[in-house]
């Protein structure tokens, strides 16, 4: 789709490149989620406009907007619509707050789900990089970032993601679970981590992100053992909630991670997308994914004082897109080229970013997969740049092996 | 006290139950290496749980038969302007599928209860390590819906018999389980050129061939490319588990007597040729094609060095010597993929003993041995018998027992509701509770994030969230279970015996109450690690 792809450098051009970077309000928060399991991108950003997107989708390509179904895709723009389940997202692209990226992908191609989420994550192929890629972010944010706050950045979930782990010390949070514990007998404790060189730091992070925390609600428990799916969909609400609490605090975090997982959809993924009357609460495992994506989007704008929001980036990747046409089982299987998210109070939304390659056989990398024509990497790099004030010198140290990668310009409201 | 005890009590077992570490004391190494001796036998906590195969059934049965023809019904009722009829068939249907959720539900806590008590119990806490170990490297988790209830059935099914077996033959138990099949996908891939493939157009799925590759056998470095990924795929169409694309027949056929869900061979949806895998090619034909490929790739120098690797990983250092892998997977490759040699040898080495607490333990592992080193266990009482047949108790009754009554594929074996036991509310308060608290410290018990199971690295553990609830939850544990120990230092050697640093002999000996000492002692960095 040329036509989109000429809008959209129109405007990234009229984006001056030499904006003042030191003297700007250094304040800015930033979300970074990672859906698990690669999202299917032709179905969260459906290209109905792309003359074969009907014939390659099958029986997963909903109907165009305005077709007066139930399941009618959500216009974007005469090329591109949302998934229906994403009527709050649909509602920020609007209001001019969400900018969607399509044919994107970072520079892994080899379809493993755990090595292209480590790649992302690492900001590296490499896998002798041990540490992630936002870790390596904290040590070139500006210093005003830094001040008054034990941690500038928390990894929200029970689990501290690659993306945050390194050589900077980070905060990590989850509901907490346990009365809390009898002070002597944590005094004491204390003496005993002190003496331990890896435990130690650990545990006291972990108790003064536990002070700040507080006042979060507790959070439902999934439906464990049947339905992690449904389950992953309601955590990922919950700690929308906490991430704006968390944010909005004057000392807490400037930067927080979520990971939403499950996202991977081989067999009738149609089915996982539908809730019909049998398909409500157990019409498969991603029943309820986009609703909860679309929910816990929700809930971030709405816990957040309006002030807070507008100096907002959300960045929502996955690992890679799937296969263009259907497998099989009425799903798809593992690819390359997909779309991703900015969102937020601050980001200058309201458009698609896509250099669109197309969905004719030819079109496609390895004759399957969408073929990715933005590096993922390069909007990364354009929301640190401008949004979070990192000096283009740290994007080596970032993003290793990205010399060729350049900043994508005009992401935020400056 | 030797410290060899304590290692092998800890890093090789499940933490010592209460005199545990006395009896390893006599000869630490001996006492790991006997476990791997003799016939393994099912402990007794199983009795009473479904097959694999009976789950499928009941699965498929319920959510494919019984539904269609209640949803036809109801289309019926519709069509004839049959309100009443449309909102009792509504009913029926609700019941029915959620009747079955519950019940899945607490026949997942059920599973988990026993294998969790199975854990905190046996004698043979290596051979339990070693169940856990592979059962989290040939995974089916919890996080497919289907995969729910089949957890505790395919563990035992697949992993439990093989683990001092050989690894070709759990891998090929593996790929023909009904669980493993459903987690990725294979029970429906169909050949695009089988007959049944061009008849219907429909065609392959890869995932569970990718995931074989990947994660089961050469791993990700292991050499392998795209195309070998479609052609084990190839090679593998119509392992399947029950005739899913066939409803009318199961419907008509009915039960035959074994249960229709256990693993099948659909000949005519088996991809017609041969097929070149890694470099070696396999001559047309049916189920043996697919066969003779996994007991090739079992053999391969790279899955022996990606087993040794990870192996060698879980029980002696996040970076193992390239020295140790190359043991480990010379004795794998020289005594034809044998678990229990190359397990042997990895208990023989040097590199097992040294650098003691060098591994922190994983969240589950770590709380079943807070629970151990007290004697405590989940409950108490057995499974109720037949719990596949509980679920009708959890339906309201009333509709549903006249209906079932008249259903001539009803799985009861008897309709008498009163012949129905409810599982014991305290002791399943006690199991969901064990299960919570393990998943509050960032481990979800059974549902590993993916089919790459969980990681087995330090920093994939030691998030200071997840280390703040370990210690949460500990000193709860103190608080109440204080009077199960009979005295601090007594209590602290036979659990972490020589492992107890001098700060926390210390700070035990001057706590000061027995809680007291006793939080310090499990909540310390010392029973963290392993």
């Amino acid at each position: 789709m040329t036509d989109n792809r000429k809008s959209d450098a129109a405007l990234w051009n009229t984006v001056s490149s030499t904006m003042a970077m030191a003297d700007v309000e250094t304040d800015q928060r930033f979300v970074f989620i990672f859906l698990r399991g690669g999202m299917d991108g032709l179905s969260a950003v459906p290209a109905y406009g792309d003359p074969s997107f009907r014939a390659v989708r099958g029986v997963l390509a909903d109907e165009a907007p305005g077709s007066g179904s139930p399941f009618d895709i959500l216009k974007l723009n005469d090329t591109f619509g949302l998934h229906r389940d994403l009527k709050a997202m649909h509602g920020l692209y609007e209001q001019g707050e969400l900018m969607v990226v399509h044919a994107t992908c970072h520079d892994y191609r080899d379809r493993s789900h755990f090595d292209a989420q480590d790649a992302f994550d690492r900001g590296a192929v490499d896998k002798s990089i041990k540490s992630g890629w936002l870790n390596r972010t904290l040590q070139a944010l500006p210093t005003r970032f830094r001040t008054g706050r034990s941690d500038v950045a928390m990894g929200l979930g029970p689990t501290l993601p690659l993306s945050l782990r390194g050589d900077e010390s980070v905060g990590s949070w989850s509901p907490p679970a346990a009365p809390k514990a009898d002070p002597d007998t944590l005094q004491r404790l204390g003496a005993l981590y002190a003496a331990d060189a890896r435990l130690g730091p650990v545990l006291s992070k972990g108790l003064s992100a536990h002070q700040l925390g507080e006042g979060s609600n507790s959070m439902p428990m999934g439906m464990d053992g049947m339905s992690e799916g449904f389950g992953n969909a309601i955590a990922f609400q919950e700690y929308a909630k906490a991430a704006a609490t968390f944010l909005s605090a004057p000392n807490g975090p400037r930067i927080v991670t979520m990971d939403f997982g499950n996202w991977d959809s081989h067999a009738n993924q149609n089915q996982q997308n539908v809730r019909g009357p049998n398909n409500g609460n157990h019409g498969g495992q991603f029943a309820e994914m986009y609703l909860g994506l679309d929910r816990g989007i929700a809930a971030l704008k709405a816990n957040m004082p309006p002030e807070v929001w507008a100096k907002t980036a959300v960045l929502i990747v996955t690992e890679f897109g799937r296969t263009v046409r259907i497998n099989g089982t009425a799903g798809t299987d593992h690819g390359t080229g997909g779309a991703a998210f900015v969102l937020g109070g601050a980001v200058k939304g309201g458009r698609v970013l896509a250099d669109w390659p197309g969905l004719k056989d030819a079109d496609l990398l390895d004759g399957r997969d969408l073929r990715p024509t933005t590096d993922l990497r390069a909007v990364a790099m354009g929301v640190l740049r401008e949004h979070l004030r990192v000096p283009e010198e740290a994007f080596s140290t970032i993003f290793p092996s990205s010399e060729a990668v350049k900043p994508i310009e005009g992401i935020v409201r400056i | 006290m030797d410290q060899n005890a304590a290692i092998a009590v800890n890093r090789f077992g499940l933490g010592a139950l209460p005199g545990e570490m006395e009896a390893a004391a006599v000869n630490p190494r001996r006492w790991v290496l006997e476990q791997l001796d003799g016939r393994y036998v099912q402990p007794e906590q199983f009795r009473g749980f479904a097959s694999t195969a009976q789950h499928r059934e009941n699965y498929s049965y319920r959510y494919t038969v019984l539904a269609r023809d209640l949803n036809e019904a109801q289309r019926k009722a519709k069509d004839a302007g049959d309100q009443n009829e449309v909102d009792r068939l509504g009913h029926l249907i609700a019941r029915m599928l959620g009747g079955y959720v519950t019940w899945v539900a607490e026949n997942f806590m059920l599973e988990y209860g026993a294998r969790t008590n199975v854990a905190l119990t046996t004698d043979k806490p290596f051979h339990e390590r070693l169940v856990r170990f592979w059962s989290n490297h040939l995974v089916v988790p919890a996080i497919k819906q289907q995969c729910g209830v089949v957890c505790g059935a395919y563990e035992r099914e697949v992993i439990r018999p093989h683990v001092t077996g050989k690894f070709s033959d759990m891998l090929l138990a593996s790929a023909q389980n009904p669980a493993m099949l459903v987690f990725l996908d294979n029970h429906l891939s169909i050949g695009p050129n089988s007959p049944y493939g061009r008849e219907k157009k429909v065609g392959l799925n890869e995932n569970l061939a990718r995931e074989i590759l990947e994660l089961h056998t050469m791993g990700v470095e292991g050499g392998y490319t795209q195309t070998d990924v479609i052609q084990l795929a190839h090679a593998i169409t119509g392992w399947s588990s029950y005739p899913a694309a066939d409803h009318a027949a199961y419907q008509r056929n009915g039960r035959t007597g074994e249960p229709v869900g256990k693993f099948v061979f659909h000949a005519d949806w088996h991809e017609p040729g041969e097929v070149t895998v890694v470099g070696k090619t396999y001559k047309a034909g049916g189920v043996e094609q697919g066969e003779a490929v996994l007991y090739d790739l079992a053999r391969r120098p790279e899955t022996a060095r990606y087993l040794a690797t990870k192996l060698a990983r879980h029980f002696v250092a996040d970076e193992p010597t390239p020295d140790l892998v190359d043991r480990l997977a010379n004795v794998y490759l020289a005594h034809d993929t044998d678990l229990a040699e190359m397990t042997r040898a990895l208990v023989e080495s040097k590199e097992a003993w040294a650098h003691a607490q060098s591994k922190l333990k994983l969240p589950e592992d770590y709380a079943i041995s807070c629970y151990r080193s007290l004697g405590l266990k989940l409950g108490d009482g057995s499974v109720p018998p037949q719990s596949m047949y509980n679920f009708e108790s959890y339906i309201q009754k009333k509709h549903y027992w006249a209906w079932l009554a008249n259903d001539p594929y009803s799985l009861l074996t008897s309709k008498d509701p009163a012949q129905f036991t409810e599982p014991d509310a305290k002791r399943g308060a006690a199991i969901a509770t064990f299960y919570a608290d393990v998943k509050s410290m960032g481990q979800n018990p059974w549902n590993a994030p993916g089919p790459q199971g969980w990681y087995d690295r330090w920093g994939d553990w030691s998030g200071a969230d997840s280390m703040l609830k370990r210690v949460e939850w500990s000193l709860a544990v103190a608080a109440k279970h204080a009077d199960r120990m009979s005295g601090p230092v007594q209590y602290l050697n036979q659990s972490l015996g020589d492992l107890a640093s001098p700060e926390l002999k210390t700070e035990v000996a001057r706590a000061a109450s027995a809680e007291q000492a006793l939080a310090l002692a499990l909540a310390s960095p010392d029973f963290q690690r392993r």
